[in-house]
């Protein structure tokens, strides 16, 4: 339980830090600029918040997305009727 | 009450649309068809208006929309990337991030304002939508399910089982192992493109060894017993680059990849039937883990892993499975269809039929179709020669013309929904002849001499020619060529790819590849008649019932689809004849195409 708690708290964090690209498109109009502001974001939220996930993390050197090897059991049914309204 | 669903896939490749009604198929088809641009990924307005039409009901008669993958995960995928591989990774980041936060992100409007609907729009996980691509149109009323390609979401594989109308996914492999992207890697490296290219490799890998097989084994993938695979990411830029592999790669095989265009050496044969060995193993221990874990007896594939009907030849013969249906469309296309079709049973509620001798998917024969009537207006416009045959002399004069060694381009009704041509929109040819494959690779496709072509038969007389107990409509099953019918070699060309490929292998060497296999596809009379009668006089001048059947394009293009498009392409290459819908055209009797491009300028080569 404690993994899926902490896997669902990424997920909204990741999904937060996605959300902040989109008032880019609508303040930044030009495509130098905007390019720009992207490579911003990365600079400065991307790469600050991968490093501080380093440090606090236990495990130091992260060679793959967070993911071990291997199947993993899932609940995927066409029938559970709340999967089809979510984008997640 | 009817209920009609829209199911659509786009933004990453191969966009396309697909309409259901009532669990019903209605139409499919993707949008490079309409747009010319091959494997289109953009928003399939051309595909959706088609499917409408064809339905014969408007956007706001639809009581669901639905897309095929859950936009936020995908997005959570990248992103989790970015974090993993920061601070490489910027101009991969630079050339993703505008595009997700333009469109991606905003799928739900994109979608309203594209089709001025205001309905029910949802989502099914990308591996779903697949699996149910897989199992909703098959004759099967239980099945397992497996679904490999690239990557969807965070999935690069599925397990699952098809019961009634439940599809129910059990087991997934994640990001970043993936046989697929494996796949696509190499197929990089050996100088074709990725997402279009891997069907080359496929075709190359009988010319080689697999003397590379060990080495990728002991570097590059860890393999597992129940089909589970670990890639080793040092080997891999797809994490954090725009490109597929890192110099690494490169190191391994001895040399830098070869460039597109390049000539083929014994290095890029070796590495390709390597790499086509290790897939074959891993796909088939993925079947024998499901078939443990389900104990069930059919099998649907769905995928664009299961486009490498190689591997899928393999399970069927080696296999624990007595039935095999693999989803025509199995690539990101398909997912259109399985994701109207998931929301037909599993949300609106429709019925799916009990098992019948036919699957639903009726031949793949879902895009459009022109009449005679359209076909000479069209002509007319032009102002060109033809013969409108009548409906007795059709047949016949295809089948004639094609014994004579002359090839066809032939446009008769549905367009197939799927990267395969079946007979409605293909270009046929003599399998008798020893030089067919290379007239019709370098002077009609244009393309790579080596690429072999496939043969259609009656399927009634498919035992006759090929080692192969299982029909194969969708010609996504390869199979050994009679060994009766087999002409043994006992000297090696060596390394020249010319000398092999123009070498009599068999009675039908056109279709025959070095290994004596071929890419079977079986001609029903059920759903194509028209192509089931053109193989039947064939057989009745020649004794012979098979053709060579290869798409309807140049080398970049996508298939044909309107009567425009199939007389251009054949005005443009050294086809001999064209029939569309019982008009008849030879090339003698043709003016000079004025005013035209040179086609190499108008489709990327792929």
């Amino acid at each position: 339980m404690g993994s899926e708690r902490r896997r669902s708290a990424d997920v909204v964090f990741r999904l937060v830090a996605g959300w902040m690209l989109t008032p880019l498109l609508i303040v930044v109009p030009m495509r130098r600029l905007r390019r720009a502001a992207f490579a911003m974001l990365f600079h400065f939220l991307i790469v600050p918040a991968a490093m501080a996930r380093r440090v606090f993390s236990r495990r130091r050197r992260w060679s793959r997305p967070g993911v071990r090897p291997g199947w993993r059991s899932t609940r995927l049914s066409t029938r559970d009727k709340g999967i089809y309204e979510v984008q997640w | 009450m009817s209920k009609a669903t829209l199911g659509i896939s786009c933004f990453y490749h191969d966009a396309a649309a697909a309409l259901v009604v009532d669990g019903n198929i209605v139409a499919a088809a993707q949008e490079e068809r309409f747009t010319r641009v091959k494997a289109d990924p953009s928003f399939p307005v051309n595909a959706i208006s088609y499917c409408l039409e064809e339905g014969g009901i408007e956007a706001a008669d639809l009581d669901s929309v639905v897309f095929y993958d859950k936009p936020m995960l995908t997005f959570d995928r990248l992103v989790g990337t970015y974090m993993e591989t920061a601070p490489r990774g910027l101009s991969s980041w630079l050339e993703a991030a505008p595009e997700w936060s333009a469109r991606k992100l905003r799928l739900e409007s994109v979608i309203r304002r594209a089709l001025g609907y205001d309905g029910k729009v949802l989502y099914v996980p990308h591996h779903l939508a697949h699996a149910a691509s897989a199992y909703l149109p098959s004759p099967f009323d239980e099945a397992a399910i497996l679904t490999v390609d690239g990557v969807g979401e965070w999935a690069t594989a599925t397990l699952g089982v098809g019961e009634a109308d439940e599809v129910q996914v059990t087991d997934e492999m994640h990001f970043p192992d993936s046989i697929g992207l494996l796949y696509s890697a190499f197929t990089y490296f050996c100088g074709f493109k990725v997402n279009s290219g891997e069907y080359k490799l496929m075709g190359l890998a009988p010319y080689g060894r697999p003397v590379y097989a060990g080495v990728i084994r002991r570097n590059m993938i860890r393999e597992r017993d129940d089909g589970s695979v670990e890639l080793n990411l040092d080997f891999f830029g797809y994490l954090d680059g725009l490109e597929m592999i890192t110099g690494r790669f490169a190191d391994l095989f001895g040399g830098p990849r070869r460039m597109p265009e390049a000539r083929i050496t014994r290095r890029e044969m070796d590495i390709a039937r390597s790499i086509q060995v290790i897939t074959e193993d891993v796909v088939l221990r993925m079947a024998r883990e499901l078939h443990r874990k389900t104990g069930l007896s059919k099998l649907c594939l769905a995928g664009g892993v299961a486009l490498n009907c190689v591997a899928n030849g393999r399970i069927l013969r080696e296999g624990p499975f007595e039935r095999l249906w693999i989803q025509p469309a199995a690539g990101d296309a398909g997912g259109a269809l399985g994701a109207a079709l998931a929301v037909q049973f599993g949300w609106h509620g429709c019925r799916r039929p009990a098992s019948e001798a036919l699957d639903r998917q009726r031949g793949s024969y879902l895009g459009p179709a022109f009449s005679t009537d359209e076909v000479v207006a069209y002509l007319d416009g032009l102002g060109v020669e033809y013969t409108v045959l009548p409906e007795d002399e059709r047949a016949v004069t295809v089948a004639r013309a094609i014994a004579a060694g002359g090839v066809v381009g032939f446009l008769s009704g549905r367009m197939e929904f799927g990267p395969r041509a079946l007979g409605a929109r293909s270009i046929l040819g003599d399998p008798r002849r020893a030089d067919t494959q290379s007239v019709m690779n370098l002077k009609i496709k244009y393309r790579e001499s080596f690429r072999p072509f496939a043969p259609s038969v009656l399927a009634e007389r498919c035992r006759d020619y090929f080692d192969l107990d299982a029909e194969s409509p969708y010609m996504l099953l390869v199979a050994p060529v009679r060994e009766d019918r087999r002409v043994v070699q006992d000297d090696d060309p060596g390394d020249d790819l010319i000398m092999k490929v123009n070498r009599k292998r068999s009675d039908i060497p056109s279709v025959t590849h070095v290994d004596y296999s071929a890419r079977v596809q079986t001609v029903h009379k059920e759903t194509n008649p028209v192509y089931h009668a053109v193989l039947t006089e064939f057989e009745k001048m020649t004794g012979c019932a098979v053709v060579v059947n290869t798409s309807f394009n140049v080398r970049g293009e996508p298939i044909v689809c309107t009567p425009a498009d199939a007389y251009l392409c054949f005005m443009r290459t050294e086809m001999d004849y064209l029939y569309m819908e019982g008009v008849w055209l030879a090339k003698t009797d043709q003016p000079v195409l004025e005013g035209d491009t040179d086609w190499r300028a108008q489709f990327q080569l792929d």
